[in-house]
């Protein structure tokens, strides 16, 4: 399949995300890859992603691997952000 | 603004019970059961803060916020009203109210809400301000509850849903009654179909936004203790849903495991929260929380909101998920 980042409804493929997520933490040199060319390792790999969907994946992303958003550093700060 | 929205809601609530034949003594647990009424209450500084989106909406298309009021009592009634049944349906630890009595008490008062929003959105045909938009807006609140109902249906059918049905169900549930504050909210001053349904978008938005924030919260440390033995209710929970569905069989058969096991300690919460993470789940689930944002964000501008609801509106969704 030819990937490319495209302009596309935000509301239509959550599970395209999910999987990128997931690629990225289980394979450093995908995650690498990615922040140098997002485009061209997407489309190697399949991936279909919005330019959004892009830049709200890299705001987790924050330089190098061991300062990616983590489950546990989200649930801290976002404590009694709600309820 | 705030505080004095609050005070008028909350005396808008006693006018309603106070017309009615109860007598003092059921006016009084009802007091009990409602969070606005009691400052020291779990969730209620947010809860003040969120009640009164129908009035600042109202505000922000270019009313007074005053005139929202029928309508922000009769949302808080169904939202504490849908929160009660929620709890209950879902087996969640009761509240400290209605721990010694049990859940039909619960669903009894949960009934009260319900029909005291009804009659908080009938009082909407006496004011001047809303009498001619009063029949659609009545209309909306029954239309968007049967769209939420559907979604707590799948919700209770769904054991473990799927990534897709998850977004599905907090669509219906959580971004059809924030998405119907905004617009009840808006509809009092405007008839423009476009704004209205840009703000209608901003609470959709919000309320997926504060969905995923409630999910997460779930996994704090306390609540997840409390809720370990019901733990069909955290494989609903976004976390849960997006490793399940990602992971490798092995991944998922190691958290199954975790969650499996007869007793939680800090330990095992840490290895079920790792499990997660190794997955991806914190850039997955802030990416989506950055999506919801930015989405509510572009609806509210949309929206073309007048100040200061404007600014309000605003810092309130600026507050939510920022780390």
């Amino acid at each position: 399949m030819c990937a490319k980042i495209m302009e596309k409804n935000l509301e239509e493929d959550k599970v395209a995300l999910a999987q990128v997520a997931y690629q990225i933490s289980r394979d450093t040199d995908f995650a690498s890859r990615l922040r140098i060319d997002p485009e061209g390792t997407l489309a190697e790999r399949g991936f279909e992603l919005s330019r959004e969907e892009l830049a709200f994946l890299s705001s987790g992303l924050r330089g190098d691997s061991d300062e990616q958003v983590s489950l546990d550093k989200l649930v801290v700060k976002m404590r009694g952000n709600w309820t | 603004m705030q505080e004095e929205s609050v005070q008028r809601v909350t005396q808008k609530i006693e006018s309603i019970w106070a017309r009615s034949d109860v007598g003092p003594e059921f006016q009084e647990a009802l007091h009990l059961a409602l969070p606005v009424f009691n400052s020291s209450s779990t969730g209620y500084e947010n809860l003040t803060r969120w009640m009164i989106l129908p009035n600042l909406c109202c505000q922000a298309a270019g009313g007074e916020s005053q005139w929202a009021d029928d309508i922000t009592a009769a949302w808080l009634f169904f939202y504490v009203g849908a929160h009660i049944m929620d709890n209950v349906e879902d087996h969640d630890p009761p509240d400290d109210w209605w721990k010694s009595y049990g859940s039909g008490l619960a669903i009894n008062i949960a009934s009260v809400f319900y029909f005291s929003a009804s009659i908080a959105l009938q009082d909407l045909y006496k004011n001047e301000r809303s009498k001619n938009v009063a029949s659609d807006v009545i209309s909306d609140f029954n239309q968007s509850f049967l769209v939420m109902c559907e979604g707590q249906h799948n919700d209770l059918l769904q054991e473990r849903p799927t990534l897709d049905q998850y977004w599905e169900i907090a669509g219906a549930k959580s971004g059809t009654f924030f998405s119907l504050a905004c617009r009840s909210g808006a509809r009092l001053v405007m008839d423009d179909a476009l704004r209205i349904e840009a703000f209608s978008k901003f609470g959709y938005h919000l309320g997926v936004l504060i969905q995923i924030l409630d999910d997460l919260d779930d996994l704090d440390h306390e609540n997840l203790f409390d809720l370990y033995g019901n733990r069909d209710r955290l494989y609903s929970t976004l976390p849960f849903v997006y490793t399940l569905e990602v992971s490798s069989r092995e991944e998922r058969e190691n958290l199954l495991v975790a969650m499996n096991s007869k007793e939680i300690d800090e330990e095992m919460f840490s290895e079920i929260v790792r499990l997660m993470d190794k997955s991806g789940s914190g850039i997955y689930i802030f990416a989506e929380i950055e999506r919801h944002r930015s989405k509510a964000m572009e609806s509210l501008r949309r929206a073309d909101p007048i100040s200061p609801a404007k600014e309000m509106l605003t810092a309130r969704l600026e507050g939510l998920g920022e780390i």
